[in-house]
């Protein structure tokens, strides 16, 4: 693989601050060992930008994964570990990571569809129940039960990689 | 779906941070808007008339002879009554 431009080294930035809500040269330097490796499975049809991006979003994704595994592993077992306290609650890295996860999971949110947001927003983080939250929708219980429903499976889809 | 909903229990303080914010910056953005409106209804200058342009004002409404200009019917050269009426016979 060739050396990157300026466009996709700022590409790759951009995917990890997006991502990881901070710049992190030492990530951004592993993503670009990963496009090394992976070149070889990037077509010549597809835009080269967006594969980049998907290799660093992919790659965020690992890394976001691998750090909550860390953190709940830490928290169970920190003392015979021997790993730093990172499940302490005033570490920074673990306020870093869980802004990082909410950041993440209210975006996945914002980009469902407009009714399906709506019933998250009021049953989930609204807590209203759902005949509540079904008469402020003006619909039936059962439409919202789908709704929800289908939200969630949606949401799953999408943040697969936070679910430890 | 219990893991989608804790995730989502996890993001539930950062939802109630934005959405303080976003209330405190709406009503931010409102109490501005109503506290310059306020402002030029104070500040700005109401347009009022001098005693002198009133008088002159109330003196051409009253005697010149623009006012009651409107009595036509006697132009008409028609017959009207003792009270200015046309006269219907």
């Amino acid at each position: 693989m060739e050396n990157l431009n300026w466009f996709q080294k700022r590409l790759v930035k951009n995917v990890v601050r997006k991502m990881l809500n901070r710049s992190d040269e030492d990530v951004e330097q592993e993503i670009y060992i990963r496009l090394w490796q992976k070149f070889s499975t990037y077509r010549e049809q597809e835009k080269l930008g967006a594969w980049i991006r998907v290799v660093a979003e992919n790659f965020c994704k690992d890394y976001l994964k691998s750090k909550s595994q860390k953190l709940l592993n830490a928290s169970i077992d920190e003392e015979s570990a021997g790993l730093e306290n990172i499940s302490a609650p005033d570490n920074p890295e673990r306020e870093w990571l869980l802004k990082c996860r909410r950041k993440l999971i209210l975006s996945a949110v914002d980009e469902l569809p407009k009714d399906m947001r709506k019933a998250i927003v009021l049953v989930e983080f609204e807590g209203l129940n759902y005949d509540d939250a079904a008469k402020r929708l003006k619909i039936n219980v059962g439409t919202l039960k789908s709704r929800l429903h289908n939200a969630k499976a949606k949401l799953h889809e999408k943040l697969a990689y936070l679910e430890l | 779906m219990d893991k989608i909903s804790g995730l989502l229990a996890e993001a539930k303080p950062l939802y109630k941070q934005r959405k303080r914010e976003r209330q405190i910056l709406t009503g931010t953005f409102g109490s501005l808007v109503i506290g310059v409106w306020v402002g030029l209804q104070a500040w700005l200058p109401v347009p009022t008339l001098s005693e002198g342009q009133f008088n002159d004002y109330m003196a051409m409404l009253y005697d010149g002879d623009s006012y009651f200009a409107y009595e036509v019917e006697s132009d008409d050269m028609l017959p009207l009554d003792g009270y200015g009426f046309y006269e219907v016979s």
